[in-house]
């Protein structure tokens, strides 16, 4: 059914049934320009010989920054192209030029690598990586430079959880390092993967199951070391549909759990110490007369909360926008919730919020007033809010899902989900599933088949009766390209 | 390992600085000094500084007296003379504090004082109803409880401000006597006998400002002090209220507690601004024990806000936010459930694409068609073009072009047309029925929007370097066109704003993804349609923020460190490589390659930076990286990782 083709940025296309037509998608010619395009003739000849992967000129000068500024690193890896950015890095596609001089245990992904080098199907809209038969297999890894403003320590910390975890599975393994001055480059497996903002349209639950399973085991074998990734999303987690693997990266945000604890939250508490401090608090005794604060300091001179708040927007649990102090593995399952609401709500990203008060209060749309009071008054806050759109109830995720996906009922499988996806999303961190706990659910362990697929053309748009005018949107959108 | 530090131990590493006042806030304190007119006697203080029992207004020797206890009180900590009288005072508050410490309960003060109390109560009881009190800057409420308190009390409330009023009791701070600045003997004595008189205005005064009417705006406030009248804070009268009424002056703990919620706090005399805040805020928002947010002043909320607070007030709020005042909800500018198309974030209110408005014509003219033939339609149709009204006024703030004038979105019409109920709650474009996914023909490719930059957000909340994506997701996000309702991301707004027009006025498109779909595209040789049409897009794809912010634009720059690194040994890197290093030529770009400085925050250096190229070749910069120690721990986990080589090649 599905073929997996390489593409140039490490971006592994599903190819799906017989409506998914790849020649005529406006995202394909988006992805095309946003990856390609323009190299000089000279740059081009000589890149030509070996591949002809394009890249942006932009790209292309930030690689022969990096291969100037970097004694030797030329002649170990030869940059291909920029697949990523993170907050403190930039991540190329390289091939290992000496791969054979060294032990590669690391290589598990070896199939992987095998695969992208399938001849494609022809398209017009993508070369073919290398030429085939004509030289060796290149072999490909992943080079993540590490910005310079990075602090030894912060390189440090990763390195070493990377280091801690290797040998687990579904989290990915760190092959070597090296520095010089400022600069540290680390160098990973290059795992060929889909982009999930393409592909999380086209999944149906049992690839959503596929999907989360092998998530959840890196988180499980991450959580294991008592180590928080604190960066869960879809872009840190590169999946490969085929294999129905994907590894997880990017541990830039990382801590062990403990490290960061500076005084106890309220939340670390056992209940009845919570409750009687929470009932002996300055709010119990003073509450405010409307019933809702009429306002906050002006002038504010007292000291700020402090926590670790690092992460992605969006995908922030409760705990990390309420600053506890106390933080846990959860933090990371409840990205993973956020994840599995994207794929049941079929809307990526599902939260968007442009700060952390952005993302509370959307998520206080979802769980009402009423639920977001208990659970800030576990971390020692107090929650109010007169937003009218905020309910006091909020909305159960059954129902959530219905509207954001737009249907009317949900499929037994997809309740399914939903069940778990309420196990993650859960407000209180303490009951809130652990890695362990969501692999033990029901979606897992006793899967409901009733799936249908989704549908067929991603790019079809979903206003039936209507779609006269779609053939025509679309090659108004090739136009303006 | 033993070797990490916590990265919370990184200065900004988990807060960025520009979350939260970056300054610590300096507490207001008003230099104006409020004038204590008959302080009532003090109680609170007392009871904070000695025993719950206190029987303040037993340390009342007369109204005259009032202010002098108060400022020996309220300076006792540094006077270093204290007169006779102040030592009088001082004995008889320790005479009467050590039954108490004693801890006898019901343990009754000295006769005197006591005395001293109901003098001063039968003097207020029989004042007061020859008051006229005007209520100035009260909450309405607060002033219904008073005004009725008074009334009790025998005085009258004015509604007007007008010269029969006596007193002009206020929320806001009190204005210094400006005729006579009263020295610590005068005031009170003045003072008390304004209070025993009530005395009328003095005509002069009245004279006086008639003169001044053109000045007309005069502050009520100042008019009060100019003609004479007593300007009390709203606790003071509530302390006056309460020590009036407080019959049980014999006294027991009840009375001191009591005394203790009603007269609220401590310092007392001069220089109390802040005392007045204190009592402000207990009387507006509640009485209060030990008030953690006594000394500072309120910032009132008057539209819908989001206010996540320390429930012991021991922190500044972890959130607050407050937004403008809306008719109706849909119009708010906080993040809301809105009709986005599926496979967009439910959370953006989007302005329908051109395509999609166009689509949107069609659609109209068929069911116009359609709506002339069914009377039905026609209904239906007339519902539409009120909300076509409605929402093009809030299509208008945030679009982009005049090409296509927007119509109603599609998503709205269906939902106002055939869902009204749905309308509170999420509401999302095809809400059509649906049997189930079977029939779920997947979502349109999402060509606006955070989605359509084709990036997810970055990871952020770490340090400041990555503003950028912060910058660029208010961009994105719903409420990005509400300047002023997210105090202090302003500013950070209009830098982006102003690198986004320079960009587009520049005439260089980024990277090579030419937003296709932007209809604004045509339109962008015009600088300001396009300023204005990029400012308020969220559509507006701004691609790959890092490689326009600096690297690919170091210019003239990379030369110079390119140098002063060959000189530098390599390190980690196999030997036999090294003789090899050449550069590739830089495709040399003509001049239009600005340099798009990225701001950020140097962990190495400890330093904010406005350009990310410039300052990795600062003098301190270098200093650090070539500086060997500052990378001992990293190194020695580094040879840990170094790649095992076959044992052919060793």
């Amino acid at each position: 059914m599905s073929a997996l083709r390489g593409a140039p940025a490490g971006v592994l296309e599903l190819q799906r049934s017989s409506s998914y037509q790849v020649p005529e998608h406006p995202k394909h010619r988006f992805e095309e320009v946003e990856e390609a395009l323009e190299i000089d003739d000279n740059e081009q000849s000589r890149r030509q010989k070996n591949y002809d992967e394009e890249v942006d000129e932009s790209v292309r000068e930030d690689m022969s920054k990096l291969e100037d500024t970097f004694p030797g690193i030329i002649h170990r890896f030869r940059l291909v192209n920029r697949i990523g950015e993170g907050t403190f890095s930039t991540v190329y596609k390289a091939e290992d030029l000496l791969y054979d001089h060294y032990h590669n245990d690391w290589d598990v992904f070896a199939q992987a690598q095998q695969q992208e080098s399938w001849p494609s199907p022809s398209s017009k809209k993508r070369r073919i990586d290398g030429e085939p038969g004509q030289r060796k297999q290149p072999r490909y890894v992943a080079l993540k430079k590490i910005y310079v403003t990075s602090s030894p320590i912060r390189i440090q910390n990763e390195l070493e959880l990377l280091h801690d975890l290797r040998g687990c599975k579904s989290v990915c393994p760190l092959i070597t390092a090296f520095r010089y001055q400022d600069q540290v480059v680390a160098v990973l497996p290059y795992f060929p993967h889909s982009d999930f903002r393409i592909q999380y349209r086209t999944f149906m639950v049992a690839d959503m199951r596929h999907y989360l399973r092998s998530l959840l085991t890196a988180l499980q074998s991450v959580h294991e070391h008592d180590i928080l990734h604190r960066d869960i999303k879809p872009t840190n987690f590169l999946y490969n549909p085929e294999l129905k693997e994907g590894v997880l990266v990017d541990f830039g945000l990382a801590e062990r759990e403990g490290s960061e604890y500076t005084s106890q939250c309220l939340c670390a508490h056992q209940t009845y110490v919570r409750r009687s401090r929470i009932l002996s608090s300055y709010y119990s005794k003073n509450p405010p007369t409307s019933g809702l604060s009429n306002g906050y300091p002006k002038n504010d001179s007292r000291s700020s909360r402090r926590a670790n708040r690092a992460g992605t927007r969006g995908f922030r649990a409760p705990e990390v926008l309420f600053k506890c102090t106390s933080q846990t593995t959860k933090i990371d399952m409840w990205s993973v919730g956020v994840i599995l609401l994207t794929l049941l709500g079929r809307r990526f990203p599902f939260f968007n919020s442009a700060d952390d008060i952005d993302a509370m209060i959307e998520m206080s749309s979802i769980f009402g007033t009423r639920r977001m009071k208990t659970a800030a008054a576990m971390h020692g806050q107090i929650f109010e809010t007169n937003i009218p759109t905020i309910g006091e109830k909020g909305y159960s995720w059954e129902k959530l899902v219905k509207w954001s996906s737009c249907v009317e009922d949900l499929t037994e499988s997809e309740q399914q989900a939903t069940r778990l996806l309420a196990g993650l999303m859960e407000l209180d961190p303490s009951k809130r599933f652990s890695a362990e706990e969501a692999l033990q659910h029901e979606f897992f362990t006793q899967p409901v088949h009733h799936d249908v697929e989704w549908g067929g053309h991603p790019e079809e748009s979903g206003e039936s009766g209507e779609e006269e005018e779609d053939g025509d949107d679309e090659a108004d959108e090739v136009a303006m390209l | 390992m033993s070797t990490r530090r916590p990265l919370a131990n990184v200065p900004n590493a988990t807060n960025s600085p520009h979350k939260a006042g970056l300054l610590p806030a300096k507490r207001a304190r008003s230099t104006q000094m409020e004038v204590p007119y008959g302080q009532p006697p003090p109680k609170k203080q007392v009871t904070d500084s000695f025993e719950p029992e206190s029987r303040s207004p037993s340390r009342a020797k007369s109204t005259v007296q009032q202010s002098t206890e108060s400022r020996l009180f309220a300076r006792r900590s540094n006077n270093a003379n204290p007169s006779a009288f102040e030592k009088k005072l001082v004995a008889a508050r320790d005479r009467e504090r050590h039954p108490v410490v004693k801890g006898a309960k019901g343990e009754k003060p000295s006769a005197d004082t006591l005395d001293t109390i109901r003098q001063w109560q039968r003097h207020y009881r029989k004042a007061f109803p020859q008051f006229v009190f005007y209520f100035d800057s009260i909450p309405e409420d607060v002033r219904r409880k008073f005004s009725s308190q008074v009334v009790a009390l025998g005085a009258r409330e004015e509604n007007f401000f007008s010269r029969t009023v006596t007193h002009v009791v206020t929320s806001r701070p009190i204005p210094a006597e400006t005729a006579t600045s009263p020295t610590d003997e005068s005031a009170p004595t003045t003072e008390a006998n304004g209070d025993a008189n009530v005395q009328t205005v003095n005509p002069s005064l009245l004279d006086k400002n008639a003169g001044r009417r053109d000045q007309g705006n005069m502050d009520v406030l100042q008019r009060a002090r100019q003609m004479g009248m007593k300007i009390w804070a709203l606790e003071k009268l509530q302390r006056m209220i309460t020590t009036i009424n407080d019959n049980d002056i014999s006294g027991h703990h009840d009375a001191a507690s009591r005394s203790k919620t009603a007269g609220g706090h401590t310092a007392h005399g001069k220089g109390d601004n802040a005392l007045s805040r204190v009592l402000r805020q207990e009387l507006l928002n509640g009485p209060s024990d030990r008030d953690p947010l006594s000394s500072m002043e309120m910032q009132v909320f008057k539209g819908p806000f989001i206010y996540i607070h320390d429930m012991n007030e021991k922190t500044k709020p972890v959130m607050v936010r407050e937004y403008p005042r809306v008719a109706k909800r849909q119009d708010g500018a906080w993040p809301q459930f809105r009709s986005a198309p599926l496979g967009k974030c439910p959370f953006i209110d989007e302005p329908p694409s051109r395509k999609e408005m166009d689509r949107q014509r069609m659609r109209q003219a068929q069911k116009e068609k359609k709506a002339a033939r069914q009377n039905a339609e026609e209904t239906r149709s007339q519902s539409k073009s009120v909300s076509v009204t409605a929402n093009e006024k809030n299509v208008d703030t945030k679009l982009v072009t005049e090409l296509s004038k927007p119509q109603k979105p599609f998503e709205e019409q269906t939902n106002t047309a055939t869902h009204p109920e749905i309308t509170r709650k999420p509401s999302f474009e095809e809400a059509k029925e649906r049997k189930s996914s079977e029939s779920f023909a997947p979502p349109p490719i999402p060509r606006t929007g955070s989605f359509y930059t084709g990036r997810e957000p970055a990871a952020s909340g770490v340090q400041p370097s990555n503003v950028t994506s912060a910058i660029r997701s208010q961009m994105v996000s719903s409420t990005a066109g509400v300047p002023g309702a997210k105090a202090g991301l302003s500013k950070e707004m209009h830098g982006l704003k102003r690198k986004v027009l320079e960009k587009e006025t520049g005439g260089i498109v980024t990277g090579s993804m030419a937003a296709p779909q932007r209809p604004i595209n045509g339109s962008s040789l015009n600088p300001s349609r396009a300023q204005s049409a990029e400012s308020n897009n969220s559509a507006k794809p701004e691609k790959r923020p890092r490689e326009d912010d600096g690297y690919q634009s170091e210019g003239d720059r990379p030369k110079r460190r390119r140098e002063d690194e060959k000189n530098q040994h390599q390190h980690k890197i196999p030997h036999k490589v090294q003789h090899k290093t050449q550069h590739r030529e830089l495709p040399k770009k003509p001049e239009q390659r600005r340099r798009d400085p990225k701001p950020g925050y140097c962990e190495n250096c400890r330093e904010k930076f406005d350009d990310f190229e410039e300052h990795t070749l600062t003098r301190k910069h270098r200093r650090f990286a070539q500086n060997s120690s500052n990378w001992a721990e990293l190194d020695s986990l580094l040879f840990e990782l170094q790649r095992p080589l076959k044992e052919e090649r060793i």
